[in-house]
């Protein structure tokens, strides 16, 4: 199961993983908007090594992002091949009858391609790097000002930390569902495309009827523990900004500074 | 104990309490008993006796359909829902499905988070508790790491760290490994020892029943029989009818009283043998 988990949290002690998490996500944001100033190499150039940094520091593997990069080979295959058809700018390169490949079309994917792979390794770095329950009380603390105009922040951050709870326990029971419906003769790899999904079918109902249940007890449970969603509650675990967390901030906002300006100036 | 049971002041009151899950089909029909402040109490009964409703219904999580319950004196209703809460506490039966934050210290932090206890303050009280129920040294534990027994320790320090007066146990230890279960039982009694706090157990265990200190039996959504499980286990045929079992100790003293031989009822093994010594000496 784990390497379908995208991006999933790796414990170390690194100082990107002691971070606060609102700055951590906030330095993403400002980062993901220079990512998308057209700034030319340059501006590539200096948010690659920007990155590159982060991840030297938080000790990722670079084999892992590149892994996480794998799945969408096929899509700039397409954004390729979409590109050599449709620009028709540039420098002519390649002339072969019916195609004709102009520089712009390299180089427009290029772009786009580069943009994709720092945005993949910034929101990598982010969730590797981070709890994902940090993460919801990050968002949780963000979405705070939203509250008065009826942003429910705190059940947000609540469903989000239940649901990363269940995660594995919703695994199990699945697995457990799917050796006992083996046992009844249910088979889940083979058969023709008819016969699998009434097989999926005998997995899917007994699990959302065992969900069903499960989320009865448990609202049960946290009402007896005085749980009332909209009421006034403290919170155990808070954030404090430190000094690394404005050096991010800052560092974040400076890049983004300088990536308007060389998109200005040059 | 004998001494000021009587006199003690009842923490727990059901008058006459109907509850239907589906209309014209009554769970619970005229419920009602007393459970004195400060006692062990069980509630047995068979699947479908009504003994978890009543646990719902005390707890305020259901709402009676006629009737009256009384929490330490006060009508359980909308309005005192909230203040009835915080003096009770529920362990139910799923170890799974009570645990909501993800380590042991973030769920135990859970229900003070809910009272707006003071952060500050929360770490002493969690290490308290914990240590009280063994746990504190897997306070940054996930629940996927612990037993059945760990995570029901977690939810009974939980529940203890809100400071009830009484705590349910909802067939707490029906889903646990006989290890767990020993355990929770352990925990429980080792809760009660100074009898401070008031335990009302819904069980199917007779061993636990009979070491109580009033027994509740629900057949059918009625009262079948409460008081001593002394008293309520010497009525073999009635508790064997609706479906219970009665204890060991007393099934080998009615066996023996079959034969003849007139031994006094026990609750302990140990008592057991040596009552067994004792009629065979005087044969």
């Amino acid at each position: 199961m784990n390497n379908i988990v995208f991006g999933k949290y790796i414990p170390l002690d690194t100082p990107i993983h002691r971070l606060d998490p609102r700055a951590k996500i906030l330095a993403m944001l400002v980062m993901l908007v220079a990512i998308f100033i057209p700034a030319g190499w340059t501006g590539y150039v200096v948010l690659a090594l920007a990155i590159s940094f982060v991840v030297k520091v938080s000790k990722i593997k670079f084999k892992v992002i590149i892994r996480a990069f794998r799945p969408l080979i096929f899509m700039m295959c397409f954004l390729l091949v979409v590109n050599i058809l449709s620009v028709k700018q540039g420098q002519l390169l390649v002339d072969i009858g019916f195609v004709k490949i102009y520089a712009d079309a390299i180089f427009n994917t290029l772009y786009i391609i580069i943009r994709l792979f720092l945005m993949i390794m910034l929101t990598t770095i982010l969730t590797m790097m981070t709890k994902p329950l940090d993460l919801t009380l990050g968002i949780e603390y963000l979405l705070g000002p939203f509250k008065r105009i009826g942003v429910p922040a705190h059940e947000i951050a609540m469903m989000i930390s239940i649901a990363l709870r269940f995660i594995p326990t919703i695994i199990e029971e699945t697995i457990r569902i799917m050796n006992s419906q083996k046992s009844r003769g249910v088979d889940f790899e083979e058969g023709k495309l008819k016969e699998k999904i009434t097989a999926v079918v005998s997995l899917v109902v007994p699990l959302f009827s065992v969900s069903l249940q499960r989320a009865d007890e448990l609202a049960n449970a946290m009402e007896a523990r005085g749980y009332v969603p909209d009421a006034q509650r403290t919170r155990y675990r808070r954030l404090h900004y430190v000094r690394r967390d404005y050096i991010l901030l800052v560092g974040a906002i400076l890049i983004l500074l300088a990536m308007i300006a060389l998109a200005l100036f040059l | 104990m004998v001494l000021y049971m009587g006199i003690m002041k009842n923490v727990v009151e059901v008058k006459d309490v109907y509850f239907a899950y589906e209309e014209d089909n009554d769970a619970l029909k005229g419920v009602s008993f007393a459970v004195e402040k400060g006692t062990y109490t069980t509630i047995l009964g068979h699947n479908g006796s009504g003994k978890s409703t009543i646990a719902k219904l005390i707890s305020g999580l259901l709402v009676a359909k006629s009737g009256e319950i009384l929490i330490d004196g006060e009508i359980l209703n909308e309005r005192s829902i909230e203040s009835i809460r915080r003096k009770l506490g529920i362990v139910f039966q799923n170890p799974d499905n009570q645990f909501i934050a993800s380590s042991v210290r973030e769920d135990i932090a859970f229900g003070l988070e809910n009272y707006c206890v003071d952060p500050e303050k929360m770490d002493a009280i969690i290490e308290r508790y914990a240590a009280l129920v063994d746990m504190k040294d897997k306070l940054e534990k996930e629940p996927t790491n612990l037993s059945g027994g760990q995570k029901q320790r977690v939810a009974i320090a939980g529940v203890l760290a809100m400071q009830p007066q009484i705590i349910i146990f909802d067939e707490a230890t029906s889903m646990l490994d006989p290890k767990g279960k020993e355990e929770i039982k352990k925990t429980i009694h080792d809760l009660h020892s100074d009898r401070a706090l008031t335990i009302i157990s819904i069980t199917h265990d007779i061993e636990e029943a009979l070491n109580s200190d009033y027994v509740i039996v629900l057949n059918d959504g009625k009262l079948y029989k409460s008081g001593r499980p002394e008293d309520t286990f010497k009525d073999k045929e009635g508790i064997e009818a609706i479906g219970l079992d009665i204890p060991f100790t007393y099934k080998v003293a009615f066996a023996l009283k079959e034969k003849g031989i007139m031994i006094r009822d026990v609750a302990k093994i140990e008592d057991l043998a040596e009552e067994i010594w004792r009629s065979s000496l005087k044969n």
